[in-house]
Order: C-alpha cells, then structure tokens, then sequence
C-alpha cells in the first residue's frame, strides 16, 4: 500500500507522469461516457426501448426427455426419408409395408439424423437459451470468401453485420440511383443508413419503427369475442427486440447484449422449426415477437434450407394465401398472425411452382452465402441492401449463355437470350393474389377476420396486366423503376413518361368497376370515374410545372444511367398504392409518404386516425428535427428528386397539415426471379400483333414493330406445320 | 422439312426480297434477321463447348467478303428457314473460289497452297487443320486495309493464341503436350512486349518477299535479333509491308514506322540524324586534335626561345 | 610542382577529391565506356556488325545502366550531403565575362602561353566554363539520360502519348540524343584534362586526390575558405 502511494506520487511528480494520468483520466471517462451514457440518451432521443428478453418456449429438459425427443426426431427424419424414397408406389398398403422395412433396415439409417443431437448430449446442453447457447461452440466460423479463400470471423459480429439483422448498409452497393443521377451511397458521396429499415412503402403501408410489432384486437364473424391477432414487420426478422437494430443507424454505439441475444438462429438453422411460436407477446416493456426456443427446435440445427428461407421470403414472394406457404398454415398458438391478401411478388418459390424448387435445389445453392451474408445478386430495381453486392446470382452461372440444347428451336430460342432474360419466357404468370392497386385510403370491412383491411383495387397475376415488360440494365431508380434502354433505338424508350404513368383506363375501367361499386357504397364522395382516371394517369397529381421537371430529370440526370451496360427485356412486376404523403417534401416523382399505426387502421377503418397515431411516433418526431434532417434526411430527399427535406412536421394540434391522399407519381416495378416453368412462351405469344411483348411501348422504331409483329418465318412455319 | 414450301410463305420471302434493295446485301439482310443475335448458338452434344452461329453484321461489312451473298458461299437450301437438316453437315473450301478466280490472282493461291500444305500445323495435323483454323470468312479483312499496324498485330496474334493460349482447345486438336508460350519464348528478351508489337508469324515463317503461309515450327523460327533489329530488317518485307509500300517512297521508313508509333532497336534510325551525329563527332575530334597540334606547337616554341 | 616553377611559386598541395568522389567518377566512366560500347553495337545492329553481339549488348547495356543510374543516385546524394553541390551553382555576376577570360585562354592564351585565369580553390574548384558546362551535363543531361533510360527499360511506364506521337520511340530518340551529347562532352572533357600544368596532372590528381597549386594564387583567393575542402570535386586542369 505505502509502496503504491509512493509510485503514484512519484508518478505525479513528473510533468510526463501527470499528463499521462490525465490522459487516462478522460480515456476512461470518454469510455464511461461510450458505453453507459451514449446508450441512455439515444434511447431517450429515439424512444427505443431496450430490455432482457425472455421467452417461455426455453425450457430445460431432464435426461429422459432429452432422449425421448432424440428418438422421436430421428425416427420422424427417417421416416420422412422412407416416404420419399417410396414415393412412387401406387398401391398405398404395399408402400405402407416397404416404409415399414425400411424403418427397420440397418444399412438405411444413417449413424445420426441430426448431429447436434449428439454433440448436445456429449455437452450436457439439455435447455436452448438463443445465441448464448450456438455460441458456446460456434463462437468463430469460418467462411469461404467468394474469391475461393477462407477466412476466419466472429459469429456474432457476422450476423450482426448482415441485412438480416440491420436491414440496411450504410456503405456503397447499391444498384439504386437516386433521380438526382448519383448512385446512392457511391464511393465518393456522404453514405446514410438506407435499406428496408427506413424506407417506407405502399406494400406494407407502415415502416419498422411505426409497424415493428402490434396487438389488433378483431371481431371475426360469428364471434362475439374480440381476438388479438399479431401483425408487423418483426414477424420477418431474426432480431427478437422491441424495435429493428436501430443503434446501427448511427456510425457508433451498438446494440446493447440483451439484444444481441434475442436473435433467432433457430429460425434458419433449424429443421424442426415450429412458426407457431412466432407471435407477439406483451411484457411490461412492450410489444415484441416471440420465437420458438424450444429443444425440439434445437436438436435438429444444420445449414439452412429452402425450408427455412420461405419461413419468411414466401410471404413476399408466394404471398401468404400461396397453398404451399408454411407459415401461414401456423399461424401462433396464441395471437395468431394476420394474413396478408394481395401478395408482393407473387412468384412463389416451391415444387409446386417452380422448375428449380421442384429439381430439389435449394435457395443457397445460387444465393451462395459466405458465413451469415447471403448474396442478392447484381441486379436490382428496389433499395434494399445488399450484404454482398459483388456477387453474381444469375440463371447464366449454371445455364450458359446457350440454355436450350434440345428441340429443334435451341438455336433460335439461344439467340433470343441476348435480348431476352431468361425470366421473360419462364414466368408466364404470377399468383392471382399479386396486388398491382392497393388502396390504404379507403379500407375495406373483411368480414371474416372482423377488421378493416386496405382495399386491393387491382388483383391479377396476368402478363401485361400484373407484370409488364421493360428494358432493364441491372439499375434502378430510388422509387424502384427499372433502368435501361433499347440498344436499337436508345432515346425512343421513355417509360417513366409512358408506360409506367399512363395505364390503358378503359381496361382499369373493367378490371376495377365491381370493387370500386362496392366501395362506393361506404365511401359516399368516391366517383368511380375519377378515380380510374387518377390511378390510369398518374401524373394528373404534379403541376404541370413539375411534370416538366421531372420530364426534364428523366433526360439529364436518367437518360445516361439508362443507356449504360447492356439492357434486356426482364418481366416486372407493377405496384401502385394510394396513401397519404406529406406534400411539403413533394418532387417530380413523388412525395414522402405517411406510416399507418396498424391497430388504429385495422380496428378503426379510419387511416387519418392511423397515419396521426403512427406519425407520432417518437422516431416520426425526431425525422422532422434538424439532427436528423442534416445526418440523413437531406441526403435522403437529393436521391428521392427533392432538393431538401423541409422539416414541417405534418400534425400541428391534431390535424393533419399539407397532407394529401395520392397515388405514387409512377408504378413501381419489381424484379421477379422465382416461379420459373420449365415450358416458356411459344413463338407467337410475342411475335403477333398485340403479343405480350408491346414492341412500340418498347421503343422499337414503327418498321421494326411491324416486322417483329409479322415474322415472315413463322408464317412459313405454321404452313409447314398445316403441310405435315 | 418434308414437302414443298407453301406458298404463301415464298410469297412473303420473295416480297421481303423485292422491298429491300437488290444485291447481295439485301439477300443478307435476311439472314441477318437471326444470326446477328450475338447469343445465336448451341452447345456441341459431343465437346460441350458453345458453337456460335453469330455473324457481327458490322465486322462483315468491313470483312474482304462483303459484297458476297451468304449463300455464294453457303448451300442455297440455307436461305429458308428452318434450314433443311440436310445441310447440317456442309462443308465448305476456300478453295472453291479462290483457286480458279482470276480476279484473285494477285493472292497466287496455288502457291499459298503449297506453303500451307508445307506448314508445322498441316503436317502435324493433316485434314484437322484447314483455312478456317485460321481464317474466319466472315470477318477476313487482308493486312493492307488496315491502316493501324497495331491492331493487325492483335488481330492476327489473336488468331494463334485462340488455340496457342487456350490449352482447351489446343488438346482439341492435338495430344502433344501443351506448350507454355511464356517458356518457350524465354529466349526472347522483353517476350510480352514483342507479341504486343509484332505478329507471331515475322520469326515463325521463312523470310519470303511476301508473308507466307508456311508456318515454321519452333526449332526453324528466327531467333537472331538482328533480323529484325538493324537497318534492313526483315519487318520491312512483313509487317512494315504494306505501311512502307506507299508511305516509304513518301516519308521514308524511320517516319512511316514512326507514324504507327512504333519504336525498334537498330531498326528505326535516322539515317541523316545518324549522319549528322558521324560529322559532328569528326569535327569534334578534328577540333580537339588541332588545338592539341597548336598547343604543342606553340610549347616547342616557347621552349625553343 | 612539376617543371621548373618561378620562384615566388611555392606548391599547396589540396585534397580536392574525396575517395568517395574518385570512386564515383572512376566507376561512372567505366560505365561511360561500357554503354557508349553496347549503345552503338544496338543502334548499328546488323548481320556483319563487327560490335557486340546484339544479345550480348542488350544484357550489358541493361545491366551498365541501372548501375550509372544507381551511381547517378549516389552522386546526388552524396552531393546534397557533402555540400558539394554549391560548386555547381554559377555566380550571380561575371559569370558570362569569366566565361569569355576562360574561352579566350583556351583559344589564344594558352598557345602563347599564359597563365591559366582561375585556379581551383577550396571555395571554388571550377572555372566558369566548367561550371556552366558541368550544370548541364549533371543536371540536366544525366537526369534526362537516366530518366528515358529508365522508361526504355519499362516501357509500360511511358507515358501513353507525348506531343502527340507514341511513347516509346520519343524517349529512344531523346535518349541516343542525349547519349550522343555526352559522348561528345566524354571526348572534350578527356582532351581537356591534358591542359594542366602537365599533360597527366589532372589525371594523377584525379586517382590520387591531391591537386596541387601554386601557394601565392592561392592566397589571393583561397583565404576565407569556407568550405570543407575534403568535399570537393574533380577538375580538369
């Protein structure tokens, strides 16, 4: 003791020791100030709220259990394989007696079904308690970079770092320009948080702050009980908090470790997953999303599958009323989920419905991960992150540029690819449930599940109609159109002034009449004429002088970003939604559109009740404050086409101010990838007048679209054909 | 393909003839109509590599061979379409035209023939090896038309190194193990640098007034710098040829090989810069000798008195 | 000391040349040799050259040249440390009527046998052609030397274009250019150094790195000496 005294005052003694001791001083407390008071105050500017997160599916099993499970997983795996081995055995008593022996045919079971069900009995692991428990053995992973070299992370920093968990990057990548002409987050501008953490859409109507987690109570017909139903975007993802990863929006801090082990591994890496755990409980802290952490679920961990992927992705991609969706057959055993109608893509990935699911292949083979970043592939309309923006997922890695090698056309049908993507011809048709008009301004009364839903105007899966065809170069604009040009006539294609504005009103007129008369009925004002006319010409909605502006932007600023690379012909699908945006930050394309709290919207039917409820909340306010406006709202708002966010918030003493009811300025369009059919388009579903294929639309010059309408050779063909 | 063509469908050929311009461009055109897609091909059942059938309609119209129509060349059962299966295995010769046409004589083709039946590739490799190893018809386009000597080095080094580089393709053709050029050229200083600048075939052919068409194996092909590197360098007669023909007389060679920005040790020089430089080292030295002459003069002088 | 000296001229021997500065210039000339040897063998290559095989040259030529520019190197530095570099710098006045004494000397006085009008000192080893002359040669011609051979060596670092023409062949040309002024200055520099006192003076002073002077010039101009005399360069007289 006397000797430490006498160093720190022999250390105090000299200017260099002092100095030091200060320096300490202030590391320590600026680490102090880091780690304890940084989290306070974002969570108090934020209004995000932070807790230990239990879940009572966690549950601690004795010996006999363990073993009993064990037995009962194996035997249930091997028996799924017997069943798929005699799956082509007519008479279902004889395959009855061949599963039988199989079951009991040494040289058909394997030495384990399920590893880790060894690997947790050596360990004594008899209870799963989240990440902790996956970290015990996988604390570090090794992946295999795409440059074929291997590499050594962290497992929790890996998922931490993914879209997955963040839903967003702050870091160049993207395949979006903003209608500005900058590629968003490029090399050399200021980069900002962006993916579907902080972008608003017509799908969902809300954003993952506002519609994170919620508890609608329904009155389903013919019951007299009011239900809770669950419903939000935290359904989808592996974060378990009471908001998305919201501390990796700012460039430091992080999310506090009670967070970090909410995430649910189990909800990729297990076979036995089980979705009716899925729901959202209520705890003193909040709302948020409970996950199924039981053994059962544990015992059967491996690399992912397709299984697990369409957990989640079927629900946009065959949508939630899609026969073969997994998860909405479990709903929750308690507060089960809600269904969503209109489906967001509507190409569902299943063996039902796609040439490659049913080949048995699944999502990882051509979304090759490396360790917890999963690739998109490098094309992309829509502004969603990417975790691996480099790298190539395409039909062309596994089908050469010559896919056709048989039948008497291959060598035509190859010439085709050069214009052609694949999808073009392999997706004929989207689910019937695809939405292309959602309407959240005048909500139906769905009498079934005793709530009020958007009303989707427009439902249809039809080429054409549901989806259209467009030029496309791999880029995409910040409201997600597709960019690209036709490589015979690069300035004569304009679909951002054509065919993405201006819809065909006499087929909305027929395609929307039923559903607008029946809307018409609760909806007094709503003249159906009108409305066709507004949703087939969206531009009615700009002044004329923005309008010229944005005519103006499209030839400066989009022009050469559409001319760039090599364009194809790729099927999109159409989407339009008619919400309530805050004029005060209106451009040529659009205006910043409002979030729905989705209780109020869903038991009220009123959505301005819901869009004052949802924008106040806490992270609503702070967007329409200077700090966020200066670190990210501007930036935001340069690639949205408007020149600065104004800050005017849009509810001053309970009403809503400058804020309009609008369709968006022009049709989104998506990319759809899935669905694939082994048999595409014949000859003449394009080449015909009036084919799928709009020729002029695409901007082929008058004669051209007249010789592609007429092909001479086919009119040869078919009278071969009738000759034989 | 059984049966006649209908009628109506030689109707509408014939029609789509008429509206077009006559000539052999126009009967083009309509083949075009598919093999100018740049994916137009399959995958050969028995290699498994891509066959392409794309024709680049802009390269054609550059090539020697733009005036012909498609099928001067090619069966004329290949002007409808679907072609008849028959002709799936057509084979086609240069020699057809090229050895009786008169207006071709220029190219002395029974000679070039010789060469190339005497080459490394035709005696090792027989009937495997033809002129469409080498030559694509399609873009063919002779050295003289190109102004740019650079690019015909590319063309015509891409031409050996298609089968030179690619040990695929080399085993294609051959069982002979396949050559590193990296290691067999390690005699040649600056390797990378000669086969930007120079053609394969300036060492690897004999030195003939024009470029011939047999091409020596490794063991005949010049490996003397000098050859090249010296005044009367044999790029002159290869592939300076065409470049010096008309602009020599005009600019002399130092300036014609100067124009393509070519630079070549012992070759490009300037004879009056060379010249000058021998004057003006003589008069130098005859400068210096007479001032030492003076100086020792004038101390015999000095010393005398 | 040589022949017989006037009375009042006593000899002050000065250590004009350091070894480091004698090794340079010895190992420089060499060098000087071996590339003028294998540069003309290259630019005059042919089937009957009677010069070095063209191979043979080529690898000396490469070889004796990275070293010159390494030495070229060495002589830079050793010169910004030594301060040797200041003999280099002309004066500010009297550079050009120094310049016309000096050529007259060579021209006409020294066939009527007068005095030489500078000698070396501690503060000034170079009369003022020399001066001039070794500015250009050092400075000017051997960096541009160095540099187009350098380039030469690795074509790819050329630059793509200069003054419209190719890369590569301007920097040959500038390069025998340059190369063929210096062989020029080669053979003056070597008939000048004979204008010493004695014929093999300069030379002898050069190996040895003593020059000697006669004392009573020397005091006129050598008294405030400032420099070191150890970091001084070689001279010809």
């Amino acid at each position: 003791m006397e000797r430490m005294r006498f160093w720190i005052r022999r250390l105090w003694s000299r200017r260099i020791g002092k100095a030091a001791v200060v320096l300490l001083l202030i590391l320590l407390g600026g680490l102090l100030l880091y780690r304890v008071a940084y989290p306070r105050f974002f969570e108090a500017y934020t209004g995000v709220v932070n807790a230990e997160l239990t879940y009572d599916s966690s549950v601690r099993l004795t010996e006999a259990e363990f073993e009993a499970l064990a037995e009962e997983l194996t035997r249930e795996a091997r028996l799924r394989r017997a069943e798929a081995v005699t799956a082509d055995v007519q008479d279902p008593f004889t395959r009855e007696l061949r599963i039988k022996i199989l079951m009991s045919t040494p040289s058909f079971r394997p030495e384990r079904e399920y590893r880790h069900i060894e690997y947790f009995r050596e360990a004594g692991i008899r209870q799963y308690e989240g990440p902790k428990t996956c970290l015990r053995c996988h604390e570090t992973i090794t992946v295999r970079t795409p440059e074929g070299t291997l590499k050594r992370v962290n497992t929790m920093e890996d998922v931490l770092e993914s879209v997955h968990f963040k839903f967003q990057r702050t870091a160049p990548g993207f395949t979006t320009y903003g209608y500005d002409g900058r590629e968003v987050n490029a090399e050399e501008s200021r980069p900002i948080p962006v993916g579907k953490i902080d972008r608003a859409c017509g799908i969902p109507g809300s954003f993952s702050w506002t519609g994170w987690a919620a508890l609608i109570r329904t009155r389903p017909h013919g019951s007299d009980q009011v239900v809770l139903r669950s419903e939000g975007c935290g359904q989808c993802h592996i974060g378990g908090g009471y908001h998305p990863a919201t501390e990796k929006m700012m460039p430091i801090g992080d999310v506090p470790e009670e967070v970090k082990q909410g995430i649910d591994c189990l909800i990729c890496h297990s076979q036995t997953y089980d979705m009716n755990y899925r729901y959202v409980i209520q705890d003193e802290h909040g709302l948020r999303w409970n996950q199924d952490r039981t053994m059962r679920a544990a015992m059967t961990v491996g690399l992912p599958t397709s299984k697990n992927c369409l957990y989640c992705h079927q629900h946009n991609m065959g949508g939630d009323l899609f026969a073969h969706n997994v998860a909405a057959q479990n709903l929750g055993y308690k507060n089960p989920r809600i269904l969503h109608g209109g489906a967001k893509r509507a190409n569902p990935f299943s063996p039902e419905s796609d040439v490659h699911a049913a080949a048995g292949i699944q999502c990882t083979d051509c979304h090759r991960p490396v360790g917890h970043k999963i690739p998109r592939g490098t094309k992309g309309t829509d502004l969603v992150a990417n975790d691996l923006p480099g790298v190539e997922v395409a039909c062309e890695n596994c089908h050469t540029t010559a896919p056709h090698t048989q039948g008497e056309y291959r060598v035509i049908l190859n010439g085709h690819v050069a214009r052609l993507a694949c999808e073009t011809c392999h997706i004929k048709a989207l689910e019937p449930t695809n939405v292309v008009l959602r309407d959240w301004v005048h909500p139906t009364w769905d009498e079934e599940e005793g709530m009020y839903v958007p009303t989707d105007v427009y439902r249809t899966g039809e080429a054409g109609k549901g989806f259209t065809y467009l030029w496309f170069n791999g880029y995409g604009t910040f409201l997600a159109n597709a960019l690209g040009t036709n490589p015979v006539n690069p300035d004569g294609y304009n679909p951002l002034m054509e065919q993405l504005v201006r819809l065909d009103p006499d087929q909305l007129r027929e395609a929307l009449m039923p559903v607008l008369e029946e809307l018409g009925k609760r909806y007094e004002d709503l003249d159906p004429e009108t409305y066709v006319q507004e949703v087939a010409n969206t531009l009615s909605a700009l002044p004329p002088e923005m309008v010229e502006k944005r005519r103006q932007v499209i030839e400066e600023k989009l022009r050469p970003l559409m001319k760039r690379g090599q364009s194809k012909i790729y099927p999109f699908k159409l989407f339009n939604a008619m919400m309530y945006e805050d004029m005060s930050n209106q451009g040529p394309f659009g205006a910043m559109i409002l979030p729905f709290d989705y209780p109020t919207y869903y038991e009220t039917g009123d959505p301005q009740a819901a869009v004052k409820a949802a924008i106040q909340h806490p992270i609503v306010r702070r967007m329409y404050q200077l700090p966020f406006k200066a670190y990210m709202m501007d930036e935001f708002m340069a690639y949205f086409g408007v020149e600065e966010w104004k800050d005017v918030y849009p509810l001053q003493d309970g009403e809503l101010v400058n804020v309009e009811p609008h369709w968006m300025r022009q049709m989104a369009t998506l990319m759809v990838n899935h669905g694939i059919q082994r048999e595409g388009w014949g000859c003449q579903d394009c080449h015909r007048p009036n084919g799928i294929l709009d020729f002029a639309a695409l901007g082929y010059p008058p004669e051209r679209v007249r010789d592609l309408e007429n092909l001479p050779e086919l009119e040869r063909l078919q009278a071969l054909r009738q000759g034989d | 393909m059984a049966g006649q063509p209908s009628g109506s469908g030689v109707v509408l050929l014939l029609g789509l003839f008429l509206l077009s311009s006559a000539g052999a461009n126009s009967e083009n055109a309509f083949c075009f109509r598919c093999h100018r897609m740049e994916t137009l091909g399959y995958l050969d059942p028995e290699t498994g590599e891509l066959v392409s059938l794309f024709v680049d309609p802009v390269a054609f119209g550059r090539s020697n061979h733009r005036e012909l129509s498609c099928v001067d060349c090619h069966d004329p059962g290949f002007g409808e379409y679907p072609h008849p299966s028959s002709l799936q295995a057509e084979r086609l010769d240069c020699r057809n035209c090229h050895q009786e046409n008169q207006e071709l004589a220029e190219y002395r083709f029974p000679e070039l023939i010789e060469e190339f039946q005497a080459s490394v590739h035709v005696r090792k490799l027989g009937d495997r090896f033809s002129c469409f190893s080498c030559h694509e018809p399609h873009l063919f386009r002779v050295t003289r038309q190109e102004p740019n000597v650079q690019r015909v080095v590319e063309t015509d080094n891409g031409i050996c190194l298609s089968c030179h580089a690619s040990p695929i393709t080399f085993r294609a053709l051959t069982d002979r193990e396949f050559p590193e050029l990296i290691r067999s050229h390690r005699w040649l200083p600056n390797a990378q640098l000669h086969w930007r600048h120079v053609r394969c075939v300036e060492c690897h052919t004999p030195h003939t007034e024009r470029l011939s068409h047999r091409i020596l194996p490794a063991e005949e092909a010049e490996q003397n710098c000098v050859a090249c590197h010296s005044r009367n360098s044999i790029l002159l007669t290869k592939l300076y040829r065409h470049r010096t023909q008309e602009a020599r007389e005009r600019l002399g060679f130092v300036n014609s090989v100067i124009l393509n920005d070519a630079y070549l040790v012992g070759a490009t020089r300037n004879l009056l810069l060379d010249r000058l430089s021998v004057v003006l080292f003589g008069l130098t030295v005859l400068g210096l000798g007479l001032h030492g002459m003076g100086r020792w003069l004038a101390r015999r002088r000095q010393g005398g008195r | 000391m040589a022949r017989a000296a006037p009375t009042r001229r006593t000899v002050i021997r000065l250590y004009l040349y350091p070894l480091w500065l004698r090794l340079w210039h010895w190992s420089n000339a060499v060098l000087f040799l071996v590339l003028i040897l294998t540069g003309i063998s290259m630019h005059y290559a042919d089937l009957t050259s009677p010069w070095v095989p063209f191979r043979v040259a080529r690898v000396l030529h490469n070889l004796a040249g990275i070293l010159l520019a390494l030495l070229y190197l060495g002589f830079l530095i050793g010169n910004a440390v030594s301060g040797n570099w200041r003999y280099y710098v002309p004066p500010c006045r009297g550079l050009f009527r120094g310049v016309r004494k000096q050529l007259h000397y060579y021209l006409v006085g020294i066939f009527r046998g007068e005095p030489h009008p500078f000698h070396p000192s501690e503060r000034s080893k170079f009369n003022p052609l020399q001066q001039v002359a070794y500015l250009v040669v050092m400075y000017v011609l051997m960096p541009l030397l160095v540099g187009t051979g350098v380039l030469l060596l690795f074509p790819e670092w050329a630059p793509e274009r200069v003054l419209g023409w190719g890369g590569v062949w301007p920097m040959a040309v500038a390069h025998s250019g340059v190369a063929f002024l210096l062989t020029l200055f080669l053979v003056a520099h070597l008939y000048l150094a004979t204008t010493g006192e004695r014929v093999a003076e300069n030379f002898c002073a050069m190996v040895r790195g003593w020059h000697e002077v006669a004392a009573a010039e020397e005091a006129d101009d050598g008294k405030d000496a400032l420099l070191d005399p150890k970091a001084l360069e070689p001279s010809d007289r």
